[in-house]
């Protein structure tokens, strides 16, 4: 597999506050990689420091092998974007935006039609080509700026947080498509504070955090860094510190957390604890309204390597 | 092309607010080519005196006459006179003394009393009683007898000039013509500045303009299409306003000034356009430029003369219009309206005009130009 962007040692200083410190990593050809962090922790800064739309303070950015630059143009016409934002004209129909968009990128009229007819295409905007953007739903108008930054056919391309503030259903189409376009030859790099979203859709991810890399790998790489097995959700409306205490010296090969009537107990060796948990509980007169299991997700892993929730 | 036939389109959302500037537009020329009309009518108006005639001589015949002829003669009781003067109802009480005839005919110094309000009524008949006096004057020392004084005034007085004015401009083709230009400054300037801001305000709508910057278009070369467009919007209006003036006011434009008008407006043209231009560097939101657009077109339309005559207003408020390029481009209007003949000597303060509706371009334009290239690097 060839890399298709390559960023060494990138830094991104503003007067007081280092956005981006010393970042480096590559994206390889049809490859999806995130980049997961809490708000705020360097990823959209990244993004536009990839796109020239900052000037970064030290580093390089190599597309294709070359040096990315405002003036790259070469470059550009091999990208495409997707912010998290709605970028489109509220005067201009769902074609005549796409049109607008595409036709940045493409002189060739036909070629343009024909791209257009794709990106309606794998956005579903068929029966809305004629619609103006006031007239869409949320949903709608996330597909329609998907549809603007995908329609001249990039090789590279680079959704900024594309599912904030969408309905699961809308959410999980952009997922298929992003999913059809590497299908399709494109490379992916994609920001998200959702460690779901992350997990379900990237080849890889680079956990971020004030501007740094905490870790980076697969998605199952990446949970093998935490020493949690398996962690035991029980939902208890009231539970007293004296009873939290007599439970922490019950559970002996686990760590017990309560916060907003949840108790989480995490197990660091073997699995199936919830068994166990479930007559400790019992034993000690402590109820319940809902009891399950789960396996360590990226969340864990952020909190092991930051002390934080990445929901924080 | 593309950014071309979008910003078309944009445009084309925008109809609505063109057509409502362009029926202002018309409906202030037609009302004002009415009322230029009846501007030219003049009502004839003797001013109502009360005369008192204390002599029978053939002299104080004759000045009753005169005055018969050129004043309203009211009677009034004599309790009355002063109210009636005072009230206006008339402007004048007219004296002729006791022995006048006999007076002047002998050479004795006598004069006509005459009591006045304060008007312009009043001094015009302050001035043909003075013109009388003037005639009697001459010819009684020339005369032998009250008749032969009577009858040579009567003569003078009756001859008359024919006044005839010898000028070759066709003052109300002229002024229409030049009304209309005037009335066109607002409609242009809103037309112009408006639209072309709110469609700026599109294109350089954060998000929009960051797409444009990471697309493979060279940010240079979408600017000047940006600009050639509006270039083409605005020249659009112009012609249509040119179109409308030949059709509106044919005669004013048909005379040797027609092209002067044209060029006058196209210079305006421009100055709006760079105007819309440095607006749009500056204004951010669409709301707000609704409001400070409808500040500067009306603004600049009240201070410089387009809706009130310059004449008629404060020599203050002109001194500040002077600052507006509104103001260049209506005193040249008034000056292509008034100047008798255009040569080179006329043309030289049009010209100079001209210079400075190119300067207030340029000034604009380098102002937009260097806030914008502000706006590039803070972004």
């Amino acid at each position: 597999m060839s890399v298709i962007l390559e960023v060494s040692h990138l830094t991104k200083e503003y007067k007081t506050v280092k956005a981006v410190d010393d970042l480096s990593f590559t994206l390889n050809e049809h490859e999806i990689l995130g980049l997961l962090g809490p708000n705020g922790s360097g990823k959209s800064t990244t993004m536009n420091c990839i796109l020239s739309l900052l000037r970064y303070s030290s580093g390089s950015i190599r597309i294709h092998g070359k040096e990315m630059s405002p003036s790259a143009y070469d470059l550009k016409q091999e990208i495409g974007v997707i912010f998290q934002d709605v970028a489109v004209f509220e005067e201009l129909t769902v074609y005549d935006n796409i049109r607008y968009f595409c036709g940045l990128y493409i002189r060739d009229r036909k070629t343009a039609e024909a791209y257009i007819e794709d990106a309606i295409h794998l956005t579903g905007l068929e029966d809305y080509r004629k619609f103006y953007p006031k007239q869409l739903s949320g949903g709608l108008l996330r597909r329609l700026n998907i549809a603007c930054g995908i329609a001249h056919k990039p090789k590279l391309l680079f959704f900024d947080e594309p599912t904030v503030a969408v309905d699961p259903q809308s959410r999980n189409n952009i997922l298929e498509g992003i999913e059809k376009l590497r299908e399709q030859g494109a490379s992916v790099i994609y920001t998200t504070h959702y460690m779901e979203e992350a997990e379900q859709l990237c080849d890889r991810i680079i956990i971020m955090d004030k501007g740094k890399i905490l870790a980076s790998g697969t998605p199952d790489s990446l949970k093998s860094i935490t020493s949690v097995t398996e962690k035991v959700m029980a939902e208890v409306p009231r539970l007293s510190e004296e009873k939290l205490h007599k439970l922490e010296g019950e559970v002996t090969n686990g760590s017990i957390r309560y916060e907003n009537g949840r108790l989480v107990v995490s197990f660091h060796d073997g699995k199936d604890h919830i068994t166990h948990l479930i007559d400790i509980l019992r034993r000690m007169q402590i109820s319940y309204l809902r009891i399950y299991s789960e396996r360590p997700t990226l969340n864990d892993v952020f909190l092991e390597l930051t002390g934080k929730e990445l929901r924080d | 092309m593309i950014v071309c036939k979008a910003f078309l389109k944009v445009i084309r959302k925008n109809i609505g607010m063109i057509i409502i500037y362009t029926v202002i537009f018309l409906v202030f020329s037609v009302a004002n080519s009415r009322t230029g009309e009846t501007q030219t009518t003049f009502v004839s108006e003797k001013p109502s005196v009360c005369l008192v005639t204390e002599d029978d001589s053939l002299l104080s015949d004759c000045l009753c006459r005169y005055i018969g002829e050129h004043m309203e003669i009211v009677d009034l009781p004599e309790q009355d006179r002063a109210d009636a003067l005072f009230y206006k109802e008339i402007c004048s009480i007219i004296r002729i003394p006791k022995h006048y005839g006999r007076n002047v005919c002998s050479g004795e110094q006598t004069a006509v009393g005459i009591q006045t309000s304060v008007d312009y009524k009043a001094e015009f008949v302050k001035l043909m009683l003075e013109r009388f006096g003037r005639v009697q004057n001459i010819y009684v020392k020339t005369t032998d007898s009250e008749q032969e004084l009577v009858n040579a005034i009567e003569s003078a007085l009756e001859s008359s000039v024919k006044v005839e004015v010898a000028s070759a401009l066709d003052e109300k083709a002229l002024t229409a013509a030049s009304d209309f230009y005037n009335f066109a400054a607002y409609s242009m300037m809103a037309c112009i500045v408006f639209i072309i801001c709110l469609v700026l305000s599109s294109f350089n709508e954060i998000m929009i303009r960051k797409r444009t910057l990471v697309s493979s278009m060279p940010y240079g070369k979408y600017s000047t299409l940006l600009m050639l467009s509006s270039c083409l919007y605005a020249m659009a209006v112009w012609a249509v306003l040119v179109l409308l003036s030949f059709c509106i006011v044919p005669d004013g434009m048909k005379t040797d000034r027609g092209i002067w008008y044209v060029m006058n407006g196209c210079l305006y043209m421009l100055v709006s356009l760079t105007l819309a231009y440095l607006l749009s560097t500056v204004l951010k939101g669409k709301n707000a430029i609704t409001g400070i657009v409808n500040v500067i077109t009306l603004g600049c339309s009240f201070l410089c003369g387009v809706f009130v005559p310059a004449d008629y207003l404060p020599d203050s408020v002109m001194a500040v219009a002077r600052v507006l390029p509104t103001y260049w481009y209506v005193q040249t209007n008034e000056l292509l309206k008034t100047t008798e003949t255009l040569d080179k000597t006329t043309v030289l303060p049009i010209l100079i005009h001209f210079a400075v509706l190119s300067g207030f371009c340029v000034l604009f334009y380098a102002a937009g130009m260097m806030i914008s290239r502000h706006n590039r690097r803070i972004a």
